[in-house]
């Protein structure tokens, strides 16, 4: 896994000197616009709560998507700049606003702003959406007074204040801006594209390639004033195998790039694209799952990234969260608060052991680089003008310390850890608690051939005849597993198989794990750019592993010839 | 009323060269790929009767402003594949109780399947892919057909049931167009992004107005058909649209759009500038007009439809219930299914859809106009009412009974199987009226009923319909620009916040006389093919009676602070 050099040089607190001229007509727009909007809106009802915050950000985006087949373009689209706009507008005051939901997001213009840099639009823009942003907040407001009664909230929660006021802050961070030209693009997919073996079980194969760039420029009503750019470059390898029983089968494999001029390295790229197809291969002769297995399960590289994932950069997890409250609006749509509400915070386990006492987990924000491998997660100042910390302990055997954290205060933290970070999606202002580079550490852990050793042990005192390897698996394409023989040791990749869920409790303790790491750049919903250093092995017992029913249909004459 | 044109376009139209047969690499290589599977699926267990191969190439460019000032640009260049295949027999195959030939996602709809665009590089991806997704389809094509036999063999013998052939014979057609020149395809980006800023930033210097687009799009699609009958058809078709919007806002809350369309074949077609900036200046207008227009209650009594307006009208409430192929489903509303040869509509009113029609009186271009349909099969003018009586359907080659062959109007989106869709409708009238006659019969109706006013509608967005039985059959056409024509004489009056409402039969028996002008409404069908490009021609049309309904209540206000400019 390669990656590549941070997008964010250097962040200076100084004037607005800082901002070049074309940024300056986008800032004096927006910060007209604001005061206008500050000392101006009122609605004229008795009792109206008075406006306590309002943030305005632009979010200007491109992007460039190609695919390649066998060396030829199969599609290309490129987006030019979209731009568009969010207000974040409260009302009431630190002790009762009008945040419900705590999440610290927007309401997304309807209309795409201006790409032009023309000031008129831009305070046209920010003026219609802070004009329902403040109705909503209103709305808001008088909904959350009449349902927090009901949410079952305790003294200590009710006593919370609403926000953690930020210092006036003026951030530039500089950027390399991402090239979204045609010709790189499609050059290279086309490139790697031939790097799969010819076998005609093999289909379909694919290299796609994604550029993005999001561009935002931000203003607070407390002073906060940023230009900050988030982009990335993602290379999907990908492909299909069809099995002697005429069952098809996709595989995938991503790659997170800071850059395409990044990727110079082709021969390491072709290096992969052929492993990939040697994969794809090897499933010809892959055999399917016969029976529901229960036992001790062997996670390996890109699946313990996601298990650590899965669990740690959560709600319940070590993101934190306040408890939103249900409001009703008709001026817009309250936030999606699904994944919160389901949430299990871990909050309340601070103190206490979580997860196996050999693991401690760091959130690194000034690493760059580890064992040669650039690292995309590290950032010198998150979405609200936060200087992070540049290494925090999140958990130190096995013992919860502490959580990432924006300037929403919760029970246990009145302090933003500047983890409040922006992501790159077309058409919308991503933004969410994230790591940078999150480090798992074992260094009391084992080797991975004892971990297989275990692994085969382990499933001899459960009585099993086979312990199974999890090397990748995901929401994307079906999921390969290697079945390990407790006779011999022999590996067998298998198919049709359903791994279950691995939840933080399965991690409290864990039959083995490995004291190398795995290093990977990932996307956190997607869109956030961050790193996961992690063990390169974890041995869980009682994972469960069900059988995928397949309704197979016969193919036709074409397939058979 | 004046003759209106609501489309004004002077066109040059590069002459189509029919049966010239050039080098085309990609009609080359689906005709050798189409016969080469077909003999290979000949010897399987469900050997196909019948195929076809579409391709699309599709380049596809977009500008948008708001107000004056370029908000996006978008570039699509994509090549889709679309393969049918038919098994059973002609009488009975897979497509008789399905439409589509794939499995549709609710949220995504069909599967989009590309080739390459280097069909020389990429000759061994364009057979992978084709072969992968001809597959793919008969797989479905067997179970479908299994469960229509299954279906059919369990069913309650229904003696009227439609037993008309799922599949009729065709002739296969052989046409050839060159691919379009560098000029034809030509789009000055830079050009159209100053021109709808200049066009755009009209509505920025009228303070009532909150939002003010103007977006540009010229589609070019290459069209490929062929099948193992030996159909082989090279088509092109261009696509230029000016779309304005204009809307301001009442002190209520209520939203209200303007939209005005200007259609033509090439970008070199559209109207001058100065005429558009008029027609911008004078919506511009009636958007201050109708922000103080005063909010109407549900009314019933009689009204005129302005062309636009009874083209949308007709299109929604007649249109698609004289789509043939899914009146052959026992869902289906069958509204007209059994009324062949009865009066529909008074006589006065005659109804044609014709795909042949590229130009209507003069220059003004149809977006419903094209040589094949979706099947292959060429557009057929269709006499669908005439002096009110219904003469015939829109056909695909799935008949109907009493309608046993095409009349080329099996129409599909990019990646949908095609059905029975209208093209270019166009009503007209047997005795038509002036404008002061249409005016002074309103008068005298509104009179009869004790109205004090009927009402005018003259121009709507668009509506909706339900032709199916499990739901009401109703339809909705929702009004932009209505008036009231009071019977003592007073100045017409500018109103707001209704929608037109009703039920089909009652509405046509409604429908009293027709005017001298026409209206052309350029439109996007939407159904359950996707979207194509239609037209729908009309005069005004006077109705003794029609129902209006509310708007739904606004959920905003009006800005409390002054536009920021």
């Amino acid at each position: 896994m390669r990656t590549f050099i941070t997008i964010i040089i250097s962040f200076l607190f100084s004037t607005s000197l800082l901002f070049a001229q074309d940024q300056q007509v986008i800032f004096k727009a927006m910060e007209e616009e604001m005061e206008r909007n500050m000392t101006q809106l009122q609605m004229d009802k008795p009792d109206t709560p008075p406006i306590l915050y309002i943030s305005y950000t632009l979010a200007d985006t491109k992007s460039i998507q190609t695919s390649a087949s066998n060396g030829t373009i199969i599609q290309t689209t490129a987006t030019q700049v979209e731009r568009i706009s969010s207000v974040r507008l409260i009302v009431g005051d630190n002790t009762f606003s009008s945040d419900y939901s705590y999440t610290g997001n927007g309401i997304l213009g309807v209309n795409f702003v201006t790409v032009e840099d023309d000031p008129a639009q831009i305070k046209a823009a920010f003026w219609a959406n802070s004009d329902i942003a403040y109705k909503f907040a209103i709305e808001a407001y008088n909904s959350k007074k009449s349902n927090i009664k009901n949410a079952n909230l305790t003294e200590q929660e009710l006593g919370l204040s609403e926000s953690i006021p930020m210092l006036a802050t003026e951030v530039f961070a500089p950027y390399n801006e991402i090239d979204i030209s045609k010709d790189p693009y499609e050059a290279l997919a086309a490139k790697l594209s031939v790097g799969f073996v010819k076998d005609r079980s093999v289909l379909l194969t694919s290299v796609d390639i994604s550029g993005i760039e999001t561009v935002y420029y931000r203003i607070t009503s407390e002073g906060v004033k940023s230009k900050q750019a988030v982009s990335f470059v993602e290379i999907a390898l990908k492909g299909k195998v069809r099995l002697p029983s005429g069952q098809v089968v996709g595989d995938e494999k991503v790659f997170i790039f800071s850059d395409l001029k990044e990727v110079s390295d082709l021969s390491w790229m072709m290096s992969e694209v052929k492993a990939f197809s040697d994969h794809l291969v090897a499933i010809k002769k892959s055999e399917k799952f016969g029976e529901y297995y229960l036992g001790p399960v062997l996670f390996e590289d890109e699946a313990v990234v996601k298990i650590f994932s899965d669990n740690l950069i959560s709600a319940s997890g070590l993101i934190a969260s306040r408890k939103p409250i249900t409001v009703i609006t008709s001026v817009a749509r309250a936030e999606n608060m699904a994944e919160i509400t389901r949430a299990k915070p871990l909050e309340e386990r601070i103190g206490k052991k979580v997860i196996d006492s050999r693991l401690s987990v760091y959130n690194r924000t000034d690493l760059h680089s580890f064992n040669g491998i650039h690292l995309l997660g590290s950032y010198s100042v998150d979405a609200q003008g936060v200087v992070p910390k540049p290494n925090s302990t999140l958990i130190e055997n096995g013992i919860l310390k502490s959580l990432l954290t924006q300037n929403i205060p919760t029970v246990k933290s009145n302090e933003s850890t500047g983890s409040y970070r922006f992501g790159a999606k077309p058409r919308a202002v991503t933004q969410e608690i994230a790591p940078g580079v999150l480090v798992i550490e074992a260094p009391k852990g084992d080797t991975r051939e004892v971990l297989r050793a275990t692994l085969i042990e382990s499933a001899k005192e459960e009585g099993l005849e086979y312990g199974y390897i999890v090397r990748r698996y995901g929401e994307r394409g079906d999921q390969f597993l290697y079945r390990v023989s407790v006779l011999d040791g022999s590996e067998t990749l298998v198919v049709n198989c359903e791994l279950a869920a691995v939840t933080l409790a399965k991690l409290k303790r864990v039959l083995g794990v490995a004291k190398d790491q795995y290093i990977q750049n990932n996307l956190h919903k997607n869109a956030i750019p961050c790193a996961i250093i992690c063990p390169s092995g974890v041995l869980l017992e009682d994972i469960e592993i069900n059988i995928k029913r397949v309704n197979l249909q016969k193919d036709s004459e074409l397939i058979k010839k | 009323m004046k003759q209106r044109f609501k489309v004004f376009a002077a066109i040059v139209f590069t002459a189509v060269a029919p049966a010239l047969f050039a080098q085309d690499k990609m009609l080359d290589m689906l005709k050798e790929e189409i016969k080469g599977q077909m003999e290979v699926l000949k010897k399987g267990d469900y050997p196909p009767f019948y195929m076809n191969y579409r391709v699309v190439d599709n380049h596809t460019r977009t500008i948008r402003s708001n107000m004056g000032a370029v908000t996006n640009e978008t570039e699509t260049k994509q090549i889709i594949f679309v393969p049918q295949i038919r098994i059973g027999t002609p009488e009975f195959d897979n497509f008789h109780d399905a439409q589509n030939g794939v499995l549709i996602s609710m949220f995504q709809g069909p599967p989009m399947v590309l080739l390459p665009e280097d069909l020389k590089g990429g000759m061994e991806t364009f057979r992978e892919i084709v072969r992968e997704e001809v597959n793919s389809r008969y797989k479905f094509a067997v179970t479908s057909l299994e469960r229509a036999v299954a279906k059919e063999s369990a069913g309650v013998q229904n003696e009227k049931k439609d037993k008309s052939p799922d599949f009729t014979q065709t002739k296969a057609e052989k046409y050839f167009e060159q691919v379009l020149t560098p000029a034809e395809v030509h789009f000055d980006v830079e050009v159209w992004k100053e021109k709808i800023k200049k066009f755009g930033a009209i509505f920025a210097q009228n303070k009532d107005v909150i939002s003010g687009s103007v977006t540009v799009t010229y589609k070019i699609w290459r069209k490929y058909f062929v099948s193992t009958e030996g159909a082989e058809i090279a088509e092109n078709r261009t696509y230029a649209l000016i779309s304005i919007s204009g809307s301001t806002m009442a002190d209520d809350g209520m939203e209200l759009p303007l939209n005005k369309s200007y259609f033509a074949y090439f970008p070199s077609g559209f109207p001058s500038d100065e005429q558009i900036e008029n027609d911008i200046l004078a919506m511009s207008a009636k958007l201050s007009e109708l922000k103080v227009a005063p909010l109407v209650q549900p009314f019933t009594g009689p009204a005129l439809l302005s062309g636009s307006a009874s083209g949308v009208f007709f299109h929604e409430i007649f249109g698609h219930r004289i789509e043939g192929q899914k009146m052959k489903s026992e869902n289906d509303g069958q509204t007209f299914k059994n009324m062949v040869g009865e009066f529909v509509l008074p006589r006065e009113i005659s109804v044609y859809s014709d795909p042949t029609v590229k130009f209507y009186n003069g220059n003004n271009a149809l977006n419903g106009y094209y040589i094949f349909d979706d099947q292959g099969v060429r557009g057929e003018r269709v006499e669908v009412v005439k002096e009110g009586i219904l003469k015939n359907f829109l056909m695909t080659r799935t008949a109907l009974e009493g309608h046993l062959s095409s009349n080329g109007h099996a129409r599909a989106d990019f990646l949908y199987d095609p059905t029975s869709r209208q093209s270019n409708l166009i009503v007209e009238a047997l005795h038509p009226k002036t404008e002061q006659e249409l005016r002074d019969l309103l008068i005298e109706e509104a009179k009869k009923q004790s109205k004090e006013y009927g009402y005018y509608f003259k121009t709507v967005t668009g509506g909706f319909t339900f032709t199916g039985r499990a739901s009401t059959n109703s339809f909705n056409v929702t009004p932009l620009e209505v008036y009231r024509i009071y019977v003592d004489g007073r100045a017409d009056e500018l109103v707001r916040g209704v929608d037109l409402i009703g039920t089909p039969l009652s509405m046509f028996s409604n429908i009293e006389f027709a005017g001298d002008d026409f209206e052309i409404f350029t439109g996007t069908c939407g159904a359950s093919s996707g979207s194509v490009p239609v037209t729908c021609i009309s005069p005004t049309v006077f109705v003794n009676k029609v129902e209006l309904q509310r708007k739904p209540k606004p959920t905003t206000t009006p800005a409390l602070l002054p536009r920021p400019y």
